[in-house]
């Protein structure tokens, strides 16, 4: 077997295989960058809302609290309540919590449940567990070798001595304009 | 087939390099558990200073998460005052949304995340002057606020340092 068909398996076997990890970190590598635009872990959701009438703290009891909840969502969705401070109440919510200001009886719900897929995703990228950054490890190295292998895939003009020489050298120059003019 | 084995052989590789060190780490884990200072939010917060770089265990209530990251969270004791901020160790990813109103136990290294005096708010106060012009109107005034908030604990506390104390977290159980 000739160097270039062992380059070819090389880049064919660890590509296939590779395949869903490189969607899992390019799909949680665009989520994550973009932080500051929004929550790529959660779908979250807010509703305001004002009672007409609240009891006096002393009186708010978990029956209360369900009656609340009844408005809202499902009272089997009812974990805890409690006073952060005196005249705030806060029910936490399988899914969300219920905050009110039982002075004004003004108050908001808000309701959480995870991104599918993104989140899945983003887990993986955090580095979840040791087996898990062993395999990420390994996966690197794949991508390395998917790139050094990919260059001698084809022969000829659109092979790394023509069109792939000039693509590889645009995509080495990009970084470095970065490194050293733009950033 | 056999180029399916020496595939299959790098990953097993690892996994036979990295079992040893995994049972090296629990040995560890199960010395570390033996020395741990089990004690409620309330005590850990009176006595911060003995318990500084010690590993302790706690009991509350998650108050909160953060939904960015899960970076960290706030547990609460037996009073909504007694209230601590843990953070994950190196070895734990983050905190996921869904403890928020769960009670658990957590435990981890407390270590001291801020200590605030005269000088460390005159310096911020300063910092923020000097960046007023790159720093939009609305961030300035949020974090002017957070300042005037730290001198009014400041001045509250009766203490020349106001020390504000995390939990590194390495390990966290949810009661059911």
């Amino acid at each position: 077997m000739n160097w270039r068909k062992i380059n070819r398996v090389l880049h064919r076997d660890f590509g296939y295989f590779f395949t869903a990890t490189t969607i899992i970190y390019a799909l949680s590598g665009i989520a994550l960058n973009h932080l500051k635009d929004w929550n790529p872990n959660y779908l979250i959701n807010s509703e305001d809302f004002k009672l007409s009438e609240v009891p006096e703290k002393d009186y708010i009891n978990e029956e209360w609290v369900l009656d609340i909840i009844d408005k809202f969502d499902d009272r089997d969705n009812f974990k805890k309540f409690y006073f952060p401070k005196d005249k705030h109440l806060k029910i936490f919510l399988h899914g969300g919590s219920i905050l009110i200001d039982i002075e004004t009886g003004l108050g908001f719900i808000e309701t959480i449940r995870r991104r599918p897929v993104f989140y899945e995703a983003n887990y993986l990228h955090y580095n979840p567990g040791r087996w898990w950054t062993w395999f990420a490890d390994i996966y690197a190295g794949a991508l390395a070798l998917l790139a050094i292998t990919g260059l001698f895939v084809l022969k000829g003009k659109n092979g790394i001595t023509g069109r792939g020489a000039w693509l590889t050298i645009a995509g080495i120059i990009v970084p470095l304009i970065f490194l050293y003019f733009i950033i | 087939m056999k180029k399916v084995f020496v595939f299959l052989l790098i990953p097993l590789l690892y996994v036979s390099c990295t079992n040893q060190s995994g049972k090296q780490a629990e040995n560890q884990d199960t010395t570390a558990q033996q020395e741990v200072a089990e004690l409620s939010i309330k005590e850990l917060l009176a006595d911060a200073e003995t318990f500084l770089g010690k590993e302790v265990r706690i009991k509350g209530t998650v108050d909160h998460v953060c939904k960015h990251g899960g970076k960290k969270m706030f547990v609460f004791g037996e009073s909504p005052e007694d209230k601590i901020k843990i953070i994950p160790d190196k070895n734990m990813t983050s905190f996921e949304v869904e403890l928020e109103g769960s009670d658990i136990e957590v435990q981890g290294i407390l270590i001291e995340e801020l200590k605030v005096d005269e000088d460390y708010l005159a310096r911020k106060r300063a910092e923020l002057k000097s960046s007023q012009a790159e720093a939009n109107a609305e961030e300035l005034e949020g974090e002017m606020k957070q300042l005037a908030q730290l001198k009014e604990q400041l001045d509250a506390c009766g203490e020349e340092t106001l020390s504000f104390y995390v939990i590194e977290c390495s390990d966290f159980k949810e009661k059911k």
